[in-house]
């Protein structure tokens, strides 16, 4: 893990002016599937302790998508 | 490409022209969409999903009707539709920060319904985004397609540089850096937001990710076309909706602080010179005016905080607030959100340098003039600014508003006025042709005078002018 952020902010401090022609889309594409895996695992954590939160406290929880149903009814 | 199918009572909208899906047209002056048979599985699975009914539901995305009409008789037409029309299309650089931040928001959680119903965003331009009725809304009904599992979002790079990138340069280096939006109609290059963004971004997590490691990564891998093959790995659902929850936790947390001092009116009705009883005389003549004119649309033209914009829109008449003033725009629309506001509509516009057509032959996004003529234009207490401070003549003003108005409801400031002193006070007084007989006389070239009223308890005076 630390190895993957020294890697990360390496990237970061050597940035170079971008070339003339590029193909934005690949970059983006690579990023979000390292981000993915974190960011899923994250968002089902969440989700858990949002569960966890409502089941002990009989009450709905901060969570963004209970919010906003919430908002509909 | 306004040419490109060009028939008598038939014209293709300019601007539609990118994705094959379908495009917008004009038949007899009716706004319609052509939904193109490649796109045929996708229209088809956004209605049995149930994700246009819950969009719609909830007023994130326009309704339409199934028509017949010449489009659909097209060899590559599946079929035609009929959208919700939007009162006035506004464009993100002329929006204020909470109208952004929202856009974004909206975004990001269409796409999280759409994801409930094994769909997802095939593109998330800023432009697709307008305000009807106080929210924002999608206006673009051909943005979905059938979800792909372990696919990364196709969007994901458009809705940083269309969002992410202006919030966060707003947020942290300066507000007025939206501007580059004008500059930029793909969204503002991230390697540019990455350079433009202060040093303490780099501990913000989040921007720091999807921007300036988001930019690196754009760099490295320009060129390289084997995207899962090169890391080995796929994004599945949770991936997909882990990211989105994240851009919309960074989005939601963003704040733009500013002083209320950094505002050009700030206190400005507290401190003008209008009495009460002139506050109230102003109020009531516009509002007997608006009555008799029973207009469709105003727009107010320096509009402040709103005040008098509000005399329009309480009468459930579209209106649209301009200012210069970003503080005042922002204070302005936080004010519609919290009252529930529908007909009134606050953006960011410098009328000395208003937004121009931009785009593919100057014809994708619209210039202000282009997206007129309304019904009514209020221009109180503002002429002066451009008179005297940018140095424009009374008839440059009247072809201006004879462009975008039928009538006008105009306030003359005099000379004598204290806040027209202050204008004076820095510069030298060249305006020997500011009086009010001489502003009659210039404007009485494209309009009728109809009413000429002073204002009580004050020399300012308010004019009603219909264009011959």
């Amino acid at each position: 893990m630390q190895v993957a952020i020294v890697f990360l902010l390496l990237m970061v401090i050597s940035t170079r002016q971008a070339e003339a022609y590029i193909d934005p889309g690949t970059g983006s594409n690579v990023l979000q599937l390292i981000l993915g895996g974190s960011l899923g695992t994250l968002f089902i954590m969440k989700r858990y302790w949002h569960s966890i939160i409502k089941l002990l406290t009989g009450k709905k929880s901060k969570d963004r998508n209970s919010e906003e149903k919430k908002k509909e009814e | 490409m306004k040419k490109r199918k060009k028939k008598s009572n038939f014209q293709i909208e300019a601007s539609s022209f990118r994705d094959p899906s379908g495009y917008l047209f004009y038949e007899k002056g009716t706004l319609y969409r052509q939904v193109n048979k490649v796109y045929k599985s996708d229209y088809l699975l956004l209605k049995s999903s149930g994700l246009y009914d819950q969009l719609t539901r909830e007023k994130l995305l326009v309704r339409h009707d199934e028509v017949n009409c010449r489009g659909s008789l097209e060899t590559n037409a599946f079929k035609v539709i009929k959208p919700e029309l939007i009162d006035f299309i506004s464009y993100p650089y002329e929006w204020s920060f909470s109208e952004l931040k929202d856009a974004a928001l909206t975004t990001l959680r269409i796409n999280q319904i759409a994801l409930e119903h094994g769909m997802s965003l095939k593109d998330s331009s800023v432009y697709n985004i307008q305000f009807l009725r106080g929210k924002p809304i999608m206006i673009d009904t051909f943005s979905f397609e059938k979800y792909q599992e372990n696919k990364p979002w196709v969007a994901y790079r458009q809705f940083c540089q269309h969002f992410l990138a202006p919030l966060a340069l707003m947020a942290f280096t300066d507000i007025r850096l939206k501007n580059l939006l004008r500059v930029y109609i793909d969204g503002i290059p991230l390697d540019l937001a990455a350079k433009l963004l202060p040093k303490i971004t780099y501990i913000n997590l989040g921007i720091f990710t999807h921007i300036k490691l988001h930019a690196r990564f754009q760099q490295k891998y320009a060129g390289n076309t084997q995207t899962s093959k090169t890391i080995g790995k796929n994004m599945n659902r949770a991936g997909m909706l882990g990211l989105i929850d994240n851009l919309m936790s960074i989005i939601e947390n963003m704040t733009w602080k500013y002083a209320s001092d950094d505002s050009e009116w700030g206190d400005y009705y507290n401190k003008t010179n209008y009495t009460n009883k002139a506050f109230d005389h102003k109020k009531n003549v516009i509002s007997s005016w608006i009555k008799k004119i029973q207009p469709k649309n105003v727009w107010d033209l320096g509009a402040n905080d709103g005040t008098f914009s509000r005399i329009a829109s309480n009468m459930n008449i579209s209106t649209v607030a301009f200012d210069i003033d970003q503080i005042a725009v922002e204070k302005n629309y936080l004010k519609t959100k919290k009252n529930k506001e529908q007909m009134i509509l606050p953006l960011v516009i410098d009328l000395a340098n208003p937004s121009p057509a931009i785009g593919w032959a100057h014809q994708e996004r619209k210039s202000l003039i282009d997206r007129g003529p309304v019904d009514v234009v209020f221009a109180l207490a503002f002429i002066h600014h451009l008179c005297i401070s940018n140095n424009v003549p009374f008839a440059n003003l009247v072809t201006f508003f004879a462009s975008i108005t039928k009538h006008l409801v105009i306030e003359f400031i005099p000379k004598s006025d204290s806040q027209l002193q202050k204008l004076l006070a820095t510069r030298v007084d060249i305006y020997s042709q500011y009086s009010l007989d001489n502003f009659i006389e210039a404007f009485s070239k494209h309009f009728s005078l109809i009413q000429k009223i002073k204002i009580s308890e004050s020399d300012r005076v308010l004019l009603l002018f219909t264009k011959k």
